[in-house]
């Protein structure tokens, strides 16, 4: 972040700011002001910050595997795997759910016809469902979603809201998610300005 | 599969390939020539001064004065000289004839050079003081005069060089007072010298127990050379006026020739395995730029780098492995053939077979050294 891009912000001008789970945060602010930035300084793929996160994103991959899940804004997908090898992908590697678990997902956000289709073939608001999929498919205590709805209808919206909500109560995680403008579609907590 | 892949494997081939082939053939192929360069040492030589009218009436123009010798030590191409030893004493062999126990005496002369010259088995060319037998090396010629010229007309039968070898015989040293009988026995051949030889050590005693207190002095000197065909070293024998055994030199060249053609080979079959390594190294970096973004993902999902590069490594190292095994493969097919040259032309037979272990040495460097790049690579 250079210097110029930050304005009156309630994250990155404050002395500190904490995200605790199992709270609710929303972080609103316009295009290119850092929101993404912010979610990659707190998940460790990006080390060029001044200041302290605590704990420290640490670089072995435990803390992606099984402290935080991230559903990135470009998603992050394998475009040339299918949607059942994109979720394994994960899931062998965490070994975090059956393949009946999964199976439930796709169904529930009526996915489930394309479990076999390649990702690339599958539209954009298809592509976000699998993306909340895989980030369900490991251990968690907060769950970083950046811009998740772009591209969803309020009905399939509503749908992820729901499979998300029962997901952190569940595991009593936390969740952060960026958004362009109001968002009501978790009960927050806390809402932050960038 | 990428085509780089392809390329690296291929060159892979080669290069090991020519690597074993060339390791092998110097262990396969050592027997041959230490068995030909007989006991001396392959690059020696034998200086003498011409013979002429002169030095019929004056002896002493035979002799190499200390002079020469230095000179001849200074040459850089030069790596040993060594002086004769001559017995100043009296010799003679006696050998029991028949059954009757009618012995025969013959008159005989000993020399001795310098033992780093005389390339035989050390327990059998070991002389101390008190042992009653000595070792002694005699020119091929003499069993091959024997064998085909006197053994023929007389009847008698002919001797192999393992009988010649096992067979010992008395010898009688005489001199300042003193007479004492020894046994001597023969434990190599020489092609190169025209002498009887003894060590150098039985010699020294020798001279000194029955010797007549002459100074010794060197009519032919042993020379030890880098490269036999150095013509510096021509030069020098033809601006004194010095003879070289020329004719024996030959199978010098010979072995200097085959020792060159195999460093040769050798350096071919190392440039050529550098260059599949360099290919493959850059290859790793082409695939791993290729995939940087795959990587990336992976590594933001939670696979650690050890994971993520152990399928690069899998690749690599499968390749590696098939590629040496059919290069472990083509050299053992080689070596039959070789196998069935050295018996049929050389009555050589093959060494030990070292090639697996070089190749299981390839490939476990080669394997190893990929991975770690391919590591590094992913981690960066």
């Amino acid at each position: 972040m250079s210097e110029a891009e930050l304005s009156a912000s309630d994250v990155y001008m404050s002395p500190s700011v904490t995200f605790e789970s199992p709270k609710r945060y929303l972080i609103r602010a316009e295009s290119g002001h850092g929101k993404s930035s912010l979610l990659n300084f707190i998940f460790g793929s990006n080390p060029s910050f001044v200041g302290d996160i605590n704990p420290k994103p640490n670089s072995s991959e435990e803390w992606r595997k099984s402290m935080l899940s991230y559903v990135f804004q470009d998603l992050k997908l394998f475009p040339e795997l299918s949607v059942w090898d994109n979720l394994q992908l994960k899931n062998r590697l965490t070994q975090h759910k059956t393949d009946d678990e999964i199976k439930v997902y796709l169904n529930e956000l009526g996915i489930d016809s394309k479990a076999n289709e390649k990702v690339e073939k599958l539209s954009l608001g298809q592509r976000q469902r699998v993306a909340v999929i895989r980030a369900l498919c490991q251990p968690f205590h907060m769950l970083l979603l950046d811009e998740p709805f772009s591209h969803l209808d309020d009905s399939n919206r509503a749908k992820i809201a729901a499979l998300i909500e029962r997901e952190l109560d569940s595991r009593n995680a936390g969740l952060l998610v960026t958004s362009l403008g109001p968002d009501d579609t978790f009960n927050y907590d806390i809402e932050y300005r960038l | 599969m990428p085509l780089q892949l392809i390329g690296y494997a291929v060159s892979l081939v080669i290069g090991v390939f020519l690597v074993l082939v060339v390791a092998q053939a110097y262990i396969d192929l050592r027997p041959v020539l230490s068995e030909q360069a007989e006991v001396f040492e392959s690059e020696s030589a034998i200086l003498t001064k011409k013979v002429s009218v002169f030095s019929s009436v004056d002896k002493g123009r035979i002799y190499f004065t200390s002079d020469e010798i230095d000179e001849l030590r200074e040459q850089p191409y030069i790596d040993e000289v060594g002086a004769f030893n001559s017995a100043s004493f009296q010799i003679w062999a006696v050998a029991e004839v028949g059954q009757s126990g009618q012995s025969v005496r013959s008159d005989l002369f000993f020399e001795s050079v310098p033992n780093r010259f005389v390339d035989v088995q050390d327990e059998a060319w070991k002389w101390e003081d008190g042992d009653t037998l000595i070792p002694i090396i005699v020119p091929k010629d003499y069993i091959d005069l024997y064998n085909f010229g006197f053994a023929e007309s007389q009847g008698l039968p002919v001797m192999s060089e393992s009988t010649v070898k096992g067979f010992a015989f008395k010898i009688i040293l005489s001199g300042a007072g003193k007479s004492n009988q020894y046994y001597g026995a023969v434990v190599g051949f020489s092609n190169k010298l025209n002498s009887i030889l003894v060590p150098d050590e039985f010699m020294q005693w020798a001279n000194a127990t029955y010797g007549m207190g002459e100074e010794n002095r060197s009519s032919r000197l042993l020379i030890s050379l880098d490269d036999p065909t150095d013509e510096r070293f021509l030069t020098l024998i033809n601006e004194n006026g010095y003879v070289l055994n020329e004719e024996k030199l030959e199978q010098s060249r010979l072995n200097f020739l085959f020792k060159s053609s195999i460093q040769f080979t050798a350096f071919l079959a190392l440039v050529i395995m550098i260059l599949s390594i360099g290919f493959l190294s850059l290859s790793i970096n082409l695939m791993m730029q290729k995939h940087e973004k795959v990587i990336r993902n992976l590594w933001l999902m939670g696979y650690s780098h050890v994971q993520i590069s152990r399928f690069y490594q899998l690749i690599i190292t499968g390749l590696t492995l098939t590629g040496v095994t059919i290069a472990l493969m083509l050299a053992t097919i080689f070596r039959a053939e070789l196998g069935e040259l050295l018996s049929s032309t050389l009555k050589s037979e093959l060494q030990q077979n070292w090639l697996w272990l070089y190749a299981l040495g390839i490939f476990i460097v080669l394997s190893g050294f990929f991975s770690w790049r391919v590591y590094r690579k992913v981690k960066s």
